[in-house]
């Protein structure tokens, strides 16, 4: 390697070209690129493979759920337990409990199946409202407009002797026309 | 050749745009006296051992998180749990011990050669406040993760700030964010390790190296300079050197990782009894702390030799940066530097002998083979809530014996806890009155012998233990 007495800056331009420089390079940038995929396997890692969300399998009871009237169905809460990192929690998931006059019970998720808004009821028109995006649906839980491609989820839900109500909560991809359960 | 030419024509293209080749010049042309030498990676290493810290930081802080309540298990999250959760930890870990031998050998040679003479006090100056920062990162580090450990070494430091005269009680007070540890210290540490820290080294390491780069490298200790032919620039060969020494490191690092795994112990329990430690490069000052007063020891002591460190190229003013002709300072040096290594070789010598300290490291060893246990989150439903079982009255004979170790409803504490120990296998009532009395016979190698216990108080215990539930 020639090395010059000219100084850094002097206008000439230097030659980069030299074994042990392109080594240094080629190992510097293998440690990176492995430094990298680390970084990538740390912090993508658990996303993949503890999938946040409701506990699975499990239908958790509404105590002593009051009967539905007939002018609408009620938000009701779930309890649910949500594993994500390092911790579980206990939170409430918000679902509609309808009951018919008959004493049959229909329950949905009170999640819109379109973005995941909580979506209300409107007694005055007789249906459920997403306040994000306008989507409409029945009291059936049908699609009726808006951007929704599904009508709401229902849940499996069954009424026990002592009233109590139980709810299996799940989960379902969202903006899908078909129901995929996702947690 | 054409494949050649267009290369050039984007290189002039994004050169004309950023100033590309001035700035790569700058970086890579830096002429050095001499040629290239394996003795001056140390700066360098330094450099990488530091961006190494950076990396592994930011991506803990992925899932750290400072409060008292969750901390620990974040960090049991990360070394259990996680991918590769263990190496990113171990690299943190390992690294930071690291940065501080590098940080030695780095000023040690610079002292040793004279390398702060000729107008480098300025470069010298900035290095000292380096370092200074980079014992703040180390001190501010041991808290987070919250573990027995990290709780009770701050708790120490906390004391030996408070036992500085006169403004002791504000000191400590500053320093705990109150007049106790917690939540509150927690939060100005982690702040200070990953916000205030982080700013200031990275501005000081700018200045260190600017200053340096002003007045060109030293070369080797010795009155005639290297001939001028003999000048090579950084780049290829230093690069080079640098490149492969930076590369080992980080192979050490993830070595040592994959071999003693970054340690964790149980969770920081102020009323589990615990003998704290300092890191390791705090050792000889707590050494110190054994046969001197705490303000005395660990705050006029360290002081006086940074101090000392800090004016050396004012007290050092002699031209001269060979070492036949420095014998004085380089004695003094190396004599300093003896006497801090006896006082740590000495402090990990009595550890070593000390059986309080095995059991905590055992305490430790079980902890890190423990499966990981998630934190709730929230109440869980009343319904659901399992009634907790009356419990017996714990017997008088465990409170006298076995408390201390076990725990005081025997919840665990330097030993582990008995809660539900006789669904265990071999752990029968009749097992748990052998082992008070010959634990040894059970293969139980940490837990003292009773077996001067009245035969009705060990079955008392036993029987008691046998109500409890995990």
């Amino acid at each position: 390697m020639a090395h010059g007495s000219s100084g850094p800056g002097d206008g000439q331009p230097v030659d980069r070209r030299s074994f042990v420089g392109t080594l240094a390079f080629l190992l510097g940038g293998l440690v990176s690129f492995l430094g990298a995929a680390i970084a990538a396997v740390f912090t993508v890692g658990p996303a993949l493979s503890n999938r946040s969300g409701s506990q699975a399998g499990s239908c958790p009871v509404i105590p002593e759920a009051p009967k539905g009237s007939q002018s609408g169905p009620r938000l009701e809460t779930v309890p649910v337990v949500m594993s994500s990192g390092w911790s579980e929690a206990h939170i409430k998931q918000p679902v509609f409990v309808d009951e018919s006059a008959d004493g049959s019970v229909r329950v949905f998720s009170a999640r819109c199946p379109h973005e995941g808004c909580r979506i209300n009821w409107v007694a005055s028109s007789n249906e459920y409202l997403c306040p994000c995006h306008d989507s409409r649906f029945s009291r059936e839980g049908e699609r009726l407009t808006g951007p929704t491609k599904r009508g709401m989820d229902p849940l499996p839900a069954k009424r026990n002797a002592d009233g109590s109500l139980e709810v299996c909560y799940k989960t379902f991809a969202l903006d899908t026309p078909d129901r995929i359960e996702v947690g | 050749m054409r494949a050649n030419s267009v290369v050039t024509t984007a290189v002039d293209w994004i050169d004309s745009r950023t100033g590309i080749r001035s700035i790569l010049s700058t970086l890579l042309d830096e002429p050095i006296p001499g040629g290239s030498r394996w003795a001056y990676v140390f700066g360098s290493a330094l450099l990488i051992t530091l961006l190494n810290q950076f990396v592994t930081g930011v991506l803990l802080s992925v899932y750290y998180v400072p409060s008292v309540d969750h901390a620990h298990t974040t960090v049991a999250y990360i070394q259990k749990v996680v991918p590769l959760g263990w190496l990113v930890r171990g690299l943190h870990y390992y690294g930071a011990s690291a940065v501080i031998i590098v940080l030695l050998l780095h000023l040690g040679q610079v002292f040793i050669w004279g390398a702060y003479k000729q107008r480098r006090e300025a470069v010298w100056l900035a290095g000292v406040i380096l370092l200074n920062i980079l014992l703040g990162f180390g001190f501010t580090g041991y808290l987070l993760p919250w573990d027995q450990k990290a709780y009770y070494g701050t708790q120490v430091a906390a004391g030996i700030a408070g036992s500085i005269p006169l403004m002791g009680e504000m000191v400590a007070t500053i320093l705990l964010g109150g007049t106790g540890l917690g939540q509150s210290t927690l939060s100005r540490f982690f702040t200070a390790h990953v916000f205030l820290l982080p700013a200031a080294i990275v501005v000081l390491t700018v200045v260190h190296l600017y200053f340096f780069r002003i007045q060109g490298p030293a070369g080797p200790a010795s009155d005639t300079p290297p001939a001028p032919e003999t000048t090579e620039r950084f780049f290829p060969g230093q690069f080079f050197k640098d490149t492969i020494v930076g590369i080992a490191l980080l192979a050490i690092f993830a070595d040592l990782a994959l071999i003693w795994p970054a340690p964790i112990g149980p969770k920081a329990d102020p009323a589990a009894s615990f003998v704290p430690r300092p890191e390791w490069y705090f050792l000889w000052t707590f050494q110190l702390l054994k046969v001197i007063p705490a303000f005395v020891g660990a705050v006029v002591v360290p002081g006086l030799l940074m101090t000392l460190l800090a004016l050396a190229p004012f007290i050092d003013r002699s031209p001269y940066r060979s070492i036949r002709k420095r014998i004085v300072p380089v004695a003094l040096f190396l004599l300093v530097m003896a006497g801090l290594t006896g006082l740590t070789a000495y402090a990990l010598y009595q550890d070593g002998r000390d059986p309080l300290i095995r059991v905590q490291e055992e305490s430790m060893k079980r902890f890190m083979e423990e499966p990981f246990v998630p934190d709730t989150i929230g109440e869980p439903p009343s319904d659901t809530q399992a009634a907790a079982s009356p419990t017996a009255k714990v017997p008088d004979a465990y409170t006298a014996n076995c408390a201390g170790c076990h725990g005081d409803a025997a919840q665990g504490s330097i030993a582990p806890a008995l809660l539900g120990v006789s669904a265990k296998p071999k752990r029968t009532p009749d097992d748990l009155v052998g082992i008070i009395k010959n634990p040894e016979a059970f293969g139980l190698k940490g837990m003292p012998a009773f077996a001067d216990m009245a035969e009705g108080d060990a079955r008392a215990i036993a029987d008691w233990l046998a109500t409890t539930k995990k």
